[in-house]
């Protein structure tokens, strides 16, 4: 399971989950502050993404980003 | 195409909403002076806009606004629902109630909630996917310690709770360390839709006497009965929706059983948008809240 893969598969989520524009998630994307999601949004994000790869995402201190979580993914579904 | 209008609630406020609106849409520039001058406050000047005190009655002018350069251009709605103050923006949008009525008696609500607030401060926060019973469970757990009660059903799968700190927390306690993985706190000082707002309840019953509504022109779905309003039972349902809980999981269903099929927000952000897409299966969502998503809007629908 590529980096690429995961990042794809959790934009997908956004964009389906949030009313998110594609051409705005990329992995320099702050979830604050470019796509504007609170926390509630931001959980749901991370809901769907255990339920996809069947992991536990302890919260979310430390993932501000698209790229912060698409990394934490990949590593913990080694 | 079947058109379902969702109404925003509060919460979604942002800086400068409708500003932009203000500059380059004529309609909604005139919705604006209408309610200033109504209301007797500058609402064109953003720090007045802005301003917490009049976060009511400025959402319900900016929806209202918006609803009206739809009106023109997309059409009427099947049905319509609002969450919690949003509801008073769709009467207004249904012709149950005009704006020059809604303001004062939303600047009202704003007042006696607050009131409320001060005299029974409260908490909510949001259950993520917590099965019914073990809900029910944590909500009698933290009646012994407190009060708390379920406040609004959003979704099949987020429940807030609301009540007061003691109760809230020991409902918390208990949901995780009964498998419930997500209870978010959430940034507001007063339990809506809880016993707990019973003073301004009973305030908005007595001010809800002044008021005579008509008919909605088209279906507009209460929260608290998860059925249509009808001109007899808006002041009670109304007063009522300040200590019940509200059921906007049921309120989007039922404009889906009207076959709504294209769903649009009107006010500021995406969170109806968002709890209607996790509910409601294979239909479109808007929300128009500035220039740039009502261009979306016109692009696709227009």
């Amino acid at each position: 399971m590529t980096k690429e893969e995961v990042f794809n598969k959790v934009k997908e989520i956004i964009v389906d989950q949030l009313d998110v524009e594609a051409d705005k998630v990329t992995e320099t994307t702050n979830f604050k502050n470019d796509l504007d999601l609170d926390s509630l949004d931001i959980f749901e994000v991370i809901d769907k993404i255990e339920d996809t790869y069947d992991i536990e995402i302890e919260t979310d201190d430390g993932m501000e980003t698209v790229g912060e979580l698409v990394d934490y993914v990949v590593k913990k579904a080694e | 195409m079947k058109l379902g209008f969702l109404f925003s609630g509060q919460g979604s406020q942002f800086k400068e909403m409708g500003q932009d609106l203000y500059q380059t849409e004529p309609i909604y520039k005139q919705t604006v002076d209408e309610a200033s001058t109504v209301l007797g406050i500058d609402l064109t000047n953003a720090d007045v806009f802005d301003d917490p005190d009049n976060v009511q009655v400025a959402i319900v002018t900016m929806s209202t606004g918006i609803n009206r350069i739809l009106a023109t251009e997309i059409g009427q709605p099947v049905g319509a629902t609002g969450l919690s103050l949003g509801e008073y923006s769709a009467l207004v949008a249904a012709g149950a109630l005009d704006l020059e009525t809604a303001l004062p008696l939303v600047a009202d609500r704003t007042r006696y909630m607050a009131e409320a607030g001060a005299q029974n401060p409260g908490k909510m926060a949001a259950v993520m996917k917590a099965a019914p019973e073990v809900l029910e469970q944590a909500i009698d757990e933290g009646s012994k310690h407190g009060k708390v009660y379920p406040a609004n059903y959003n979704t099949a799968s987020q429940v807030v709770i609301g009540g007061d700190a003691d109760g809230v927390a020991a409902a918390s306690e208990y949901l995780k360390s009964n498998g419930v993985k997500r209870v978010v706190p959430l940034n507001v000082a007063v339990a809506s839709h809880t016993p707990l707002m019973q003073l301004a309840s009973e305030k908005l019953n007595d001010r809800l006497k002044t008021v005579t509504f008509s008919e909605p022109n088209y279906p507009v779905i209460s929260n608290t009965t998860a059925d249509r309003f009808e001109a007899s039972d808006i002041p009670s349902t109304l007063t009522k929706q300040l200590v019940s809980p509200t059921h906007f999981d049921q309120c989007a269903e039922k404009l889906a059983s009207l076959s709504v099929d294209t769903f649009v927000e009107i006010g500021p952000g995406a969170t109806l948008t968002k709890l209607v897409k996790k509910s409601i299966k294979g239909v479109e969502t808007y929300h128009v809240d500035s220039v740039e998503t009502l261009a979306e809007l016109r692009e696709k629908l227009g």
